[in-house]
């Protein structure tokens, strides 16, 4: 009779857990189906409240509804987890530790909401940095990755000779963000070792450049010259002012120039100008002018690629002549992985275009004429990819 | 006494209190309060009632409505984390905090950060921008009412500086400015739900100016400047009202006096009059410069501050000049806008210092005031408070405990 009683409990609680959670996931169909102009966010918004009174029970199901999600959605749901959390702790209830350790674990999740659930972790308990970032170096969320680096250096620092060297070697083979690359490639410089940022980030020197072509009245952008239509390296092209224009080989410098080394110092190293392709110098200094940069990089396989490249001009790329991304914005700023156009390589040869537009503009800060390109996987490394450009 | 404008643009935003400040520099730009009872010297220790600590940087203002202080602020290696947060007036303590990740750009002037819009307040909530043009409403329970990654609707939003004009609230309309050099718009969107009222193109250039509400009858126009001109667009449906042709300033935003409007423009003050059913100049001072902050008008006076601080008094009638005094301290630049209440005038600069003048026609100091701390957004007052924000936190200045 007993036994019979604690299997009927077992019972109506899987049942209702069941219910709760297809309830849940409901709710979340609806926050998920918010779409362009705001369609969906009167439901949705209904649906957000009801969720946060699903409390702790929805924490997981809303973390795993993430990884499909757009990411305006995405933001919905990151938005109740934070309502969520602060809910649970303020009625004093248990957040569910372990199944957010498992799902922080978990490296199929989502990149985004794994690190959300470490956040929630850390609130639980605030020495979860010191247990799980150690784990987390190579992991495929960056944000986890980034902190995991930061607290590997900030332990580095107490680390001198051989055993810094292989330290900070073992960090640059991980990192992604370029603050922290450059303080790693920094103190192994000073250490005596030479590291690679070229390789390390996949950043393309050697290119072919065709230019100038006339821009002028701002129709460069929206131009496609010749070099757009067909890549062909041994073509001659009217350009600017009908002079001649034809494709030269041009590699671009790999050691740092602005960051000037103090007397004995070793120069700090600044991966934002490895690899950077200064049009005004490899052409000539030219206004209302357009400029194309080409190359070709060989894949053993068919893979998803991302184009990350910095330009301070307007700017069009090609992968294998198909448009990845495209931004007429001028003199405004540049930074390293500015901006990021997603493609497919095919195995074998592949050929990136690139589209560089110089403006009309005459103030003093507006005559750089450039752009830094690389080629990555999703989390920002370098792709096992050969530059393969014949350049004769 | 809240002049007549101002009790208008109060109904339209269907707030409860003309002590709150419920968006950038309080009711409709003014800068102005009715508070009395503010101190005029503090240093990081005296006279702070509370300081709140921020996660990553903000160059935004504080809004306050009733015991409820909103802040932003954006973190990370690229400010790609949103913060949005709802402080206690009384003790600076965390009533709630929501996140985002930005879905838009995240690039900025160094001295920026993606938390530079300052949020907006009605009756029903509270609604924040980034610069990476990400726009959530929340209940003043930190409820999501609704959120639209702009960027993922219009693509080609663009600007590598960083955005920074704040939205405003006309009856149930969030005004959304949105000037860049890719998808430039001005939109209204439905305070309720998110959705487009009206969406109008604007230039394709960057700009960082504040629209500002002028009441017209029982109706309003968006008076919305920016480098080449003055325009203004009816509230209820976004169409053109007037415009007049001026070198605008990029940055400051325009305020009212009376029903004129005062629109900084050329590196000077344009003061605009009704003309018909258009404005004219009225004057125009190129002495009353702003630079990067807005103008003030506090008594019958306006005042402007530039960057490296020359504080300019003039007649509002004429733009004559009464007075102008140095305030700068060394390197320090004002981006802040300066705010007036209780018979004085309060001017913050980035190094952290905030020159408190005496209202009138004399340039008279009455303090100097270091927080020792970068000093972009402009203060709020409230509840007897000066709510300053740090780069990197709040304080709360009061006399009271």
């Amino acid at each position: 009779m007993r036994l019979a009683f604690i299997a009927l409990v077992l019972t109506t609680a899987g049942s209702a857990s069941a219910a709760n959670l297809a309830e849940t996931q409901r709710v979340l169909a609806r926050i998920k189906a918010v779409s362009k102009d705001g369609a969906g966010n009167q439901e949705a918004g209904a649906a957000w409240k009801e969720l946060v009174t699903h409390g702790a029970d929805a924490i997981i199901p809303t973390l795993t509804a993430m990884h499909d999600a757009s990411p305006a959605a995405a933001n919905w749901l990151r938005a109740a987890v934070n309502a969520i959390v602060e809910k649970e702790k303020a009625g004093g209830r248990k957040l569910p530790s372990d199944d957010l350790l498992a799902f922080l674990k978990e490296t199929r999740n989502d990149p985004a909401a794994r690190r959300l659930a470490y956040e929630v972790l850390v609130e639980i308990d605030p020495k979860t940095p010191d247990r799980l970032l150690p784990g987390l170096l190579d992991d495929p969320s960056n944000e986890l990755r980034r902190d995991a680096v930061a607290a590997a250096l900030t332990k580095a620092e107490k680390l001198t000779g051989d055993a810094a060297k292989t330290e900070y070697t073992r960090l640059l083979a991980v990192v992604r963000d370029e603050d922290q690359a450059n303080t790693i490639a920094t103190t192994l410089a000073k250490l005596g070792a030479k590291p690679n940022l070229k390789t390390h980030f996949g950043i393309i020197n050697r290119w072919m450049l065709a230019g100038p072509f006339d821009g002028t009245k701002g129709i460069g952008f929206d131009t496609a010259y010749e070099p757009e239509q067909k890549v062909d390296l041994s073509a001659t092209y009217k350009g600017k002012g009908d002079a001649e224009v034809k494709w030269i080989p041009h590699t671009a410098e790999l050691e740092p120039k602005e960051e000037k080394a103090e007397k004995d110092e070793v120069a700090k190293a600044a991966v934002e100008n490895v690899g950077m392709v200064n049009l005004n110098k490899a052409l000539a200094k030219y206004k209302d002018a357009v400029a194309y940069a080409y190359t070709v990089i060989e894949s053993d396989k068919e893979r998803p690629a991302e184009i990350r490249f910095g330009c301070i001009n307007a700017i069009k790329v090609f992968v294998n002549g198909k448009e990845v991304f495209a931004r007429e914005e001028y003199h405004h700023g540049m930074r390293f992985d500015q901006y990021v156009g997603k493609g497919t390589l095919k195995a074998g040869k592949n050929e990136i275009l690139v589209k560089v537009v110089q403006n009309d503009q005459k103030d003093p800060w507006a005559q750089v004429w450039q752009f830094q390109l690389r080629v990555s996987d999703a989390t920002g490394g370098a792709l096992p990819v050969k530059e393969a450009l014949q350049t004769n | 006494m809240i002049f007549r404008p101002f009790l208008a643009v109060l109904l339209f935003a269907g707030l409860a209190s003309a002590s709150d400040w419920p968006q950038f520099r309080g009711l409709n730009a003014s800068g102005v309060s009715d508070e009395t009872g503010l101190p005029t010297t503090w240093s990081d220790k005296d006279n702070v009632k509370w300081k709140a600590d921020l996660p990553g940087r903000s160059v935004s203002s504080p809004i306050v409505v009733g015991k409820k202080v909103f802040v932003t602020s954006a973190s990370g290696p690229r400010f790609e984390r949103l913060h949005a947060l709802c402080l206690d007036a009384d003790t600076g303590k965390v009533l709630w905090h929501r996140q985002l990740a930005a879905t838009g750009n995240t690039a900025c002037h160094p001295k920026s950060s993606m938390a530079a819009p300052t949020p907006c307040a009605n009756a029903d909530g509270v609604y924040f921008l980034f610069a990476t043009a990400d726009l959530a409403a929340f209940d003043f329970d930190g409820n999501l009412k609704w959120y639209r990654s702009l960027t993922g609707d219009y693509p080609d939003i663009s600007n590598q500086v960083g955005m920074a004009a704040s939205p405003v609230i006309w009856k149930d309309s969030l005004i959304v400015p949105m000037d860049n050099v890719g998808d430039s718009f001005l939109a209204a969107v439905d305070t309720s739900y998110g959705t487009n009222i009206w969406k109008v193109p604007r230039p394709k250039e960057i700009n960082w100016v504040t629209p500002t509400l002028r009441p017209v009858g029982d109706k309003a126009q968006i008076v919305f400047s920016s480098m080449k001109e003055a325009i203004a667009y009816d509230a209820a449906d976004g169409k053109k009202a007037w415009s007049v042709a001026t070198p605008g300033a990029g940055v400051p935003t325009a305020i009212l006096h009376g029903d004129n409007v005062l629109v900084p423009s050329g590196g000077g003050l344009m003061s605009l009059k009704p003309e018909g059913t258009s404005m004219a100049e009225a004057w125009k001072s190129p002495k009353l410069a702003t630079g990067y902050t807005s103008p003030l008008v506090y008594r019958d006076r306006v005042y402007g501050v530039v960057g490296a601080g020359n504080f300019v008094c003039s007649d509002t009638k004429t733009g004559r000049q009464i007075w102008s005094e140095r305030i700068g301290k060394g390197t320090s630049k004002f981006w802040a806008s300066p705010v007036a209440a209780d018979g004085h005038l309060f001017a913050f600069d980035d190094g952290g210092n905030c020159t408190v003048l005496k209202a009138g026609d004399e340039p008279k100091i009455v303090a100097t005031n270091d927080l020792k701390a970068e000093i972009m957004g402009t203060a709020a007052i409230a509840n007897g408070s000066l709510y300053i924000p740090t780069v990197n936190g709040l304080y709360c200045i009061s006399a009271k405990r």
